[in-house]
């Protein structure tokens, strides 16, 4: 009797080991023809082809600052509308988000699955330092664009299957705060610059963010006056330290065939199979161009007669430059489009194959007279007026701007700044020198919000003010896909 | 008293007598016994030893098993244990122990190596031999192979060539089954007679049938859920090797529509309606067990039965692959008997449906010629035709290119089978060769098939199988059609054909093939002929599937099966296109290598248990627990500049540049448990109850495993006695059920963040540009199948005993979590701002009816059955409640598609899947209409646009509206089989109703500019001003009488969206007429055949359509989601096929 029963629960045992026993196989996906985030960032040339990557999607062939010229209200460009649509520039925004998450997961694979395990912890400690301060760079340029803004990093859970919420928009000072922590690792344990590869991250490119960091904290909107002399010293710093300089000649920073010298700290690269965009695009109707990138004629009008505005802004053309470069001269008055363009991306500046194909001249991220002003408008409001090194500083931009590159005389009619100034004038001449000697080059726009020019800046050809314009168009409005979770900015 | 029975299993004597097994046993065993030769064993020597001369028989049994190795069965009603028994001794052998003991009863014993057996002796000594002839009652000729089988037990014997049998029966009392497939099974007593002649009727409908459901079978009559059956010799009658094609017209709710008439093309087979978007509707096909098979490569004379599980009841059982709908099928398998030997040769030609009306070489001359004088804006234009030219035209008639590019193509069949087997071993093996030729030139497909199928009972307890399938395919096909890779459809002949210039000649005055005129005409378009010619896909595939199966009887009622598949495919595909194409020409030949495997393992445990408690309950359990996994791995290298086009892409590395080279690896695994229950009550109620989990590799971290339920209850009210009172039906059973079902069309690895290359920069700022791996896809942890949840209510009715039979059903299908890229916000970086996610859900609603009947029988006999389907569906959600585009992208400037938010084909919450949006054109402006069309800055004769928001314009945003629907109303098909005498005849008509299509072809052929269409002659002219056909007016006349009109049409990036090109799709189509006529036997018999059939087939005789298109059945983007089915562009013509054929058996 007991064995009928213990033969069947034997039986019946073996036959379910056989069927439930046999039948489970990992359920978990391990793809061999495609990497993940979990189990790529296992050499330091992994890591940094995510920044590579990280950098593609702020650069690349028609997309993010390689189309960007016009995109900002900051009073350099025609387009001035201040009645920013619902998803106004959201593809800035979006692109900065998409190099952050190529960003955080190396820093969670580095940091957390300690994936360059066996390495020189220097070597580990670099690639951390590279990617926080790529990191901050992106947050920067968000911050001072949107305010305060979701502050997504390594440590947060995955945004996709945990929606963030308005609570997660870190106040802006906490952000600052954040990325200098960042950035005091990255100046840590960056290497030195390295001419044979000058736009990797280096110390004195951190340090040159770090600047740029200090002196927005000391203005609006948080007005932070004590990081003023953060600001100068690190400036001083780099000026005295760092391996920049002023080139003599104006020119030859822009020169295609000359990328990369020693006043560009950072610019987006280009190389013959990673080009910018067409010439073309950028150039003036009678170039055969699409006439992006137009001038706004009356701050081209107002920029004072000197050298450097001929080396930047391009009033006056030949009318045919594809069969005589040389040719009949026309003002821009007097062409189709009846604006200005900017020459620092056209032909002479670049060859003009280049202008007629495909360009290869890069996007300026920092030059180096942004710290010479950093330094003097550093200085001068950190204590109660300019100092002779800050007058100094500003006034060999000045000069170089006022010098002919062919002749070398003195041409030019902008005024140097003296001693005589006042704290608040020189204050001023500073910012009005940035907005001359760093036009187009993307920085306008943050000059403009910090020291709070809108208004002025947007008039119209006229002098009329712009109807548009209240003090909430100091943010942008955050995109529509993503105020849902995270909520919107005043005024939208 | 313990007996050890078989499998160590051990029993209770008294357990024998309800043990149905053991009375088999038994009787085999009294079958085998010749009696006293068995008697003389070995061991009847041996001692037994006895307390008592007077004893019990129990007691004696119990000393000679105690005894001695013998065990002794009997049966307790025939054997009285409690019987004294007198033996006079206390030590004797086991012999004449038992000699004695059963002395003086009617009881004799039979010994077998250890057994002894006891039974009366009339049982062991009366063997009888019945024999008999039988025949067919509807046509009295012999029946072959017909199965007869003693009652109670595995015996059988199989009729000869003259439909004579022979078997040995135990006693009067036995019963002789008689069981042929396709006529009614009979039972009749042998009663004494030795001579039994039995006429076979054909059956109408068996309701023991036994029909295959999902990992088990079923009577017929116990189905609760919603199947469909075909058998398989329904399936042979078109001249095919695929059965999905065979499968059309033949079952109701199931919807084959042959999008592609290419030789070795593919069918879509939809089971009530399509379910999703993007994740695919094709249903499962299981064949013999074997998950994934694919029917456009079953081989249908290999085919014994198909049932097309519908209702989520059937489907629920597989899961998350059941919510399209799963097939079954069951290949043939051997049969008891000699070898039978069918073979069967067919030849066909093939030829074009149909030809589209185009104009002729001088009609072609004369109408660019009108044409061309109306472009007289900047004076008079130079006419590209002189008179002369024309003149010599009309001598020659051009060139008519359909005649060129189609021809009569042939095809032919060889098949060939072995069936037989032995009570250990069943076998069926099955060969065929295929080959058929293009209608288009240079087109050609080849399949070469074999199956074996092999059972073999090892023991009692176990039964083995082994099935093999090998398909090699071997062909040139090159694509047509959309969505092909580089080869855009100006690329592709079947376009170019109607395109091209008639005036043209194939090759020019060298020989060379003629390019297309510069002067005139349609300049997109290359010489039909030099594309075909010389274009190439030339494929090779091999599929090899493997299926075994143990099958261990554990227990009475219980088994356990277990399974092991393996499915490989390998496909090697060498694409060129030569330098004298469109394509290739302008880069000396461009052409792919493209290499692919699968690999499939399927394991399936299946526990059985099968119980009849007090002969009213019968339930049965199934549980199993199945895993699956499958790889797809291979490469793919593009390359062109080749210097020679005879090596071409043979010697790749004769490229001077490759173009791509991509090379991938992806693998699913499936885990799943799963469990049934089925009871019936008296065989009036019955109930199923199913339960699966499947855990998937492909679903998110978050849902690896989906769990899905179904129930279902039937009632046969036929077996209640107050219907059996109304003598009315011979059947009657309602059906309900509920469920769901999952739908994995998830890619490997979609839930996974992916890491991609090529997002390069220049990071260090050298001149070299770095290498850059970003994420390119986002995670989702939440990612699952999308689920279908079903109710269905059916209906089964027979009439007449059988006579007239009717089956209806009606379902509901609601799929959720609807597989779509949902955007997510920017700051989630994720790229393209979108996932794939689990959003929007979609409804199907039908109405499914099949009749039968056998409105005549006897002498001539015909049967009937005629099905209809019919869906509705509906979006219920989407993203957004804006209409979401689909992409219908195509080259050639035919300009329907530009961006989702400018496509014909959308959807649209709240309506159905299939719509197109476009611009209704309400023919063409009359002459008395030239005011209205003034406003418009138009003219009178042309094409009048509705102004669908009055606002006196005519522009995108306010006047593109629903121009069509691609769904059916309703689909049918309607079989006929009749037979006379020798002669059978069996129609097939199917078709649909109410569906549109997109006739995108003629937005070019009647482009007034290089128009080759006939439709041209009619276009608008004072004289036929009742005209879709826009009027040539000149531009001078245009511009003086516009002059300061401006125009208000604007209809932006995709103008071609007209309602003027959606045509009724509806159809009614002769599919298939087979006339057989088998050879008397006596005349066959001589020649020492046993059948011998000669055949002609035609399929797509007729066809009643409006449509103006090649074909109705057509659709151009067929590979991409069901919603964008209805264009009809570029695609290859079905063709009408006259076969003729033999068949023979020995």
């Amino acid at each position: 009797m007991k064995n009928i029963y213990t033969n069947i629960l034997l039986k019946g045992s073996i036959a379910l080991l056989v069927i439930f026993g046999t039948s489970c196989q990992k359920l978990d996906e391990s793809p061999k023809g495609l990497s993940t985030p979990d189990n790529f960032y296992t050499t330091p040339a992994q890591c940094e082809a995510a920044f590579a990557a990280s950098m593609n999607n702020l650069y690349d062939t028609w997309s993010g600052y390689e189309n960007v010229y016009g995109a900002f209200p900051d009073g350099q460009y025609t387009n001035v509308d201040l009645a920013y649509g619902a998803n106004y520039n959201a593809d800035f925004w979006q692109i900065h988000y998409r190099a952050i998450n190529d960003i955080n997961a190396v820093l969670k694979a580095v940091i957390k699955r300690k994936s360059l395990g066996s390495n020189d912890p220097e070597v580990i400690n670099n690639i951390i330092a590279q990617a926080k301060f790529l990191r901050s760079f992106n947050y920067f340029t968000l911050v001072r664009l949107w305010g305060k803004v979701p502050f997504i990093t390594e440590n947060t859970p995955d945004p996709i299957s945990t929606p963030l919420t308005p609570s997660s928009r870190l106040e802006i000072a906490t952000l600052y705060d954040s990325l200098q922590t960042d950035m005091t690792f990255a100046i840590a344990h960056l290497e030195d610059y390295d001419a044979s590869r000058p736009a990797r991250p280096n110390v004195w490119l951190a340090k040159t963010l770090l600047a740029k960091m200090y002196i927005t904290r000391a203005t609006n909107p948080l007005n932070e006056k004590d990081y003023y002399a953060k600001a100068r010293d690190l400036a001083d710093d780099i000026i005295l330290h760092g391996p920049f300089q002023l080139l003599p000649k104006f020119d030859d920073v822009f020169k295609s065939s000359n990328k990369n010298n020693l006043e560009i700290i950072w610019a987006f690269q280009t190389t013959d199979d990673d080009p910018n965009i067409d010439g073309i695009a950028m150039a003036p109707s009678e170039w055969g161009g699409w006439s992006g990138g137009a001038v706004k004629p009356r701050w081209a009008e107002e920029y004072p007669d000197q050298p450097r505005k001929r080396s930047s802004i391009l009033m006056d053309f030949p009318s045919d430059i594809t069969t005589d470069p040389m040719g009949p001269i026309i003002n821009y008055k007097n062409s189709i489009d009846g604006t200005p363009y900017i020459q620092k991306y056209l032909w002479p500046m670049i060859s003009l194959d280049e202008q007629l194909n495909i360009s290869r001249q890069y996007a300026f991220i920092y030059r180096f007279p942004d710290v010479l002003l950093i330094y003097a408008e550093a200085a001068n409001m950190a204590g109660t007026g300019p100092t002779q090194l800050a007058v100094d500083r500003i006034n060999m931009i000045i000069d170089r701007a006022n010098t002919d590159g062919t002749t070398g005389l003195m041409t030019g009619s902008e005024p140097k700044a003296t001693m005589a100034m006042s704290q608040a004038e020189f204050d001023s001449k500073v910012i009005r020198e940035r907005d001359l000697e760093l036009c187009f080059e993307n920085d306008r726009i943050f000059d403009v919000f910090r020291k709070r020019l809108l208004q002025e800046v947007t008039v119209d050809e006229e002098g009329v003010a712009n109807p548009d314009y209240n003090e909430n168009c100091y943010f942008f409005p955050i995109p529509v896909a993503d105020a849902i979770d995270i909520g919107q900015n005043t005024g939208y | 008293m313990k007996k050890d029975l078989f499998l160590g299993v051990f029993l209770k004597k008294k357990y024998l007598q309800k043990t149905l097994l053991i009375m088999k046993l038994m009787t085999v065993f009294l079958i085998l016994a010749t009696l006293q030769s068995f008697a003389t064993g070995y061991g009847q020597s041996s001692i037994i030893k006895l307390n008592n001369e007077t004893q019990t028989l129990l007691n004696v049994i119990d000393a000679i098993e105690n005894q001695s190795d013998y065990k002794i069965f009997y049966k307790t009603d025939q054997v009285d244990v409690t019987r004294v028994v007198n033996l006079d001794v206390n030590e004797a052998t086991v012999a004449s122990v038992l000699d004695k003991a059963l002395e003086g009863t009617d009881l004799s014993y039979v010994v077998m190596d250890k057994l002894i057996v006891f039974a009366p002796s009339k049982t062991i000594n009366q063997t009888v031999t019945v024999t008999g002839t039988i025949t067919a009652a509807t046509t009295n000729e012999p029946l072959i192979g017909v199965n007869i089988s003693l009652a109670g037990t595995n015996k059988g014997v199989i009729s000869d060539i003259n439909g004579k049998y022979a078997i040995d029966v135990l006693d009067n009392n036995s019963i002789l089954v008689f069981s042929f497939v396709g006529y009614a099974t009979v039972k009749i007593p042998v009663a004494g007679k030795t001579v039994l002649n039995v006429s076979l009727v054909p059956n109408i409908q068996n309701l023991d049938e036994v029909v295959v459901v999902g990992y088990g079978t079923q009577r017929k009559s116990d189905v609760t859920g919603s199947v469909s059956s075909v058998k398989g010799i329904d399936l042979v009658r078109l001249p095919s090797i695929r059965s999905d094609e065979a499968l059309q017209g033949h079952a109701a709710g199931v919807v084959v529509t042959n999008n592609d008439g290419a030789p070795g093309g593919v069918a879509t087979i939809r089971i009530r309606g399509g379910n999703s978007i993007t994740g695919g509707n094709n249903a499962l096909v299981v064949i013999d067990g074997f998950q994934g098979g694919d029917l456009s490569s079953l081989n249908p004379n290999e085919v014994e039965s198909i049932e097309v599980l519908k209702d989520a009841s059937a489907t629920a059982i597989y899961g998350s692959k059941g919510a399209n709908g799963v097939i079954l099928v069951t290949t043939k398998s051997g049969k008891i008997g000699a070898p039978i030997v069918d073979y069967s040769y067919s030849y066909g030609v093939q030829s074009i449906v149909k030809k589209i009306d185009l104009l002729n070489g001088p009609e072609y001359a004369r109408m660019q010629n009108i044409w061309k004088a109306t472009q007289n804006l900047y004076g008079d234009p130079v006419l590209p035709f002189t008179d002369a030219q024309i003149a010599a035209l009309d001598k020659t008639g051009g060139t008519d290119w359909q005649d060129q590019l189609f021809r009569k193509a042939t095809l032919q069949m060889h098949q060939i089978s072995i069936k037989g087997g032995t009570d250990a071993v069943r076998y069926f093996i099955a060969g065929g060769y295929f080959d058929q030729q293009g209608l288009i030139v240079n087109t050609q497909f080849k399949r070469y098939t074999l199956r074996s199928n092999l059972d073999i009972n090892v023991n009692k307890w176990l039964k083995a199988a082994l099935y093999m399938n090998v398909i090699k395919d071997k062909g040139n096909i090159p694509p047509s059609g959309e969505g092909v890779r580089y080869v855009d459809i100006l690329s592709q002949a079947v376009n170019s054909v109607l395109r091209f210039d008639p005036c043209t000649p194939v090759y020019d005055a060298l020989g060379n093939y003629s390019k297309p005129p510069t002067a005139y005409g349609d300049r997109d378009v290359w010489n039909p002929m030099a594309t075909a010619m010389g274009s190439f896909n030339e494929l090779s595939t091999t599929t090899s599937n493997l299926n075994s199966f143990l099958e261990f009887r554990i227990l009475e009622g219980l088994t356990l099966k277990i399974t092991g598949a393996a499915g490989i495919y390998n496909s090697d595909k060498r694409l060129y296109y030569n330098s004298l194409t469109k394509n290739g020409r302008p880069v000396n030949g461009i052409g792919n290598i493209t290499d692919d495997k699968s690999l499939y393992y399927q394991n399936s445990n299946i526990l059985t248990y099968n119980k009849i408690i007090n002969t009213k309950h019968h339930i049965t359990l199934t549980g199993v627990a199945e895993q699956q996994s499958s790889v797809n791995y291979g490469s793919d290298i593009q390359a062109q500049g080749f210097s020679s086009d005879i090596t071409g892409v043979y010697d790749i590395g004769g490229a001077s540049q490759t173009n791509y080279r991509t090379s991938y690896d992806s693998r699913r695994i499936i885990n799943s448990f799963l469990g049934r229950a089925n009871y019936s009550f008296a065989d009036k109620y019955l109930i199923t109850v199913s339960y699966r989990a499947d855990g998937s590799s492909v679903f998110g971290e978050n849902n690896k495993w989906g769990y899905f339920p179904s129930a279902s209850l039937a009632w046969r009210a036929s077996e209640e006695e107050f219907v059996k009172n109304l003598n009315l039906f011979s059947d009657l059973k309602f059906r309900g059920s509920w469920g769901k079902t999952g739908n994995q069309a998830i890619a490997p690895y979609g839930s996974l963040a992916k890491i991609g290359s090529g997002l390069n920069y220049p990071y260090n700022g050298t001149s070299t540009t770095d290498t850059g791996y970003g994420i390119i896809s986002a995670a989702n942890v939440n990612l699952k199948w999308e689920t279908t949840a079903q109710t269905d209510l059916g209906m089964d009715l027979a009439f007449f005993n059988g006579r007239v039979t009717a089956t209806v059903d009606v379902y509901k299908k609601k799929t959720s979590d609807l597989l779509l890229n949902k955007p997510v916000p920017f700051y989630t970086g994720a790229p393209s701002a979108q996932i794939l996610a689990n959003v929007g859900s979609v409804e199907n609603k039908g109405l499914e009816i099949t009749l039968g009947a056998d409105p005549v029988v006897g002498a001539f006999r015909w049967s009937t059955s005629i099905n209809i389907s019919m869906n509705r569906s509906k979006v219920l959600k989407l993203l957004n409640s804006l209409p979401m585009g689909l992409k219908t992208s195509t080259g050639g400037g035919y300009q329907i598609y530009n961006a989702a938010s400018n496509s014909l084909m959308y959807l649209e919450e709240g309506q159905p899947m299939g719509q197109m949006r476009g611009y209704i054109v309400e023919g063409t402006w009359a002459e008395s209409e030239r005011a209205e069309a003034l406003a418009f800055g138009q003219l009178p004769g042309d094409q009048k646009y509705l102004d669908v928001n009055k606002d006196g314009k005519i522009t995108e945003a306010g006047d593109v509206t629903l121009i069509g629907n691609s769904s059916p109303k309703y689909v049918f098909g309607w079989n006929n089989t009749m037979s006379f005498k020798n002669f059978t005849l069996s129609i097939l008509i199917q078709g649909c109703e109410g569906n549109d299509i997109f006739n995108a072809t003629r937005i070019q052929i009647e482009n007034p500019s290089k128009g080759t269409s006939t439709a041209l002659n009619d276009r608008w002219t004072v004289n036929n001003q009742n005209t879709d056909i826009p009027a040539f007016t000149d531009q001078i006349t245009r511009r003086d009488a516009l002059l300061g009109i401006a125009s208000k049409i604007s209809l932006g990036k995709s103008p071609n969206r007209l309602s003027r090109y959606v045509e009724d799709g509806s159809y009614a189509r002769l599919k298939n007429i087979t006339l057989g006529y088998n050879l008397p036997l006596s005349l066959v018999s001589k020649i020492g055949l046993t059948n011998l059939r000669a055949f002609v087939t035609a399929t797509n005789i007729l066809t009643l359509t409006k449509y103006t298109g090649y074909d109705p059945e057509v659709s151009s983007f067929n590979v991409g989601t069901d919603a964008v089915r209805g264009i009809d562009l570029s695609n290859y013509p079905t063709v009408r096929t006259i076969t003729l054929g033999i068949n023979l058996t020995f």
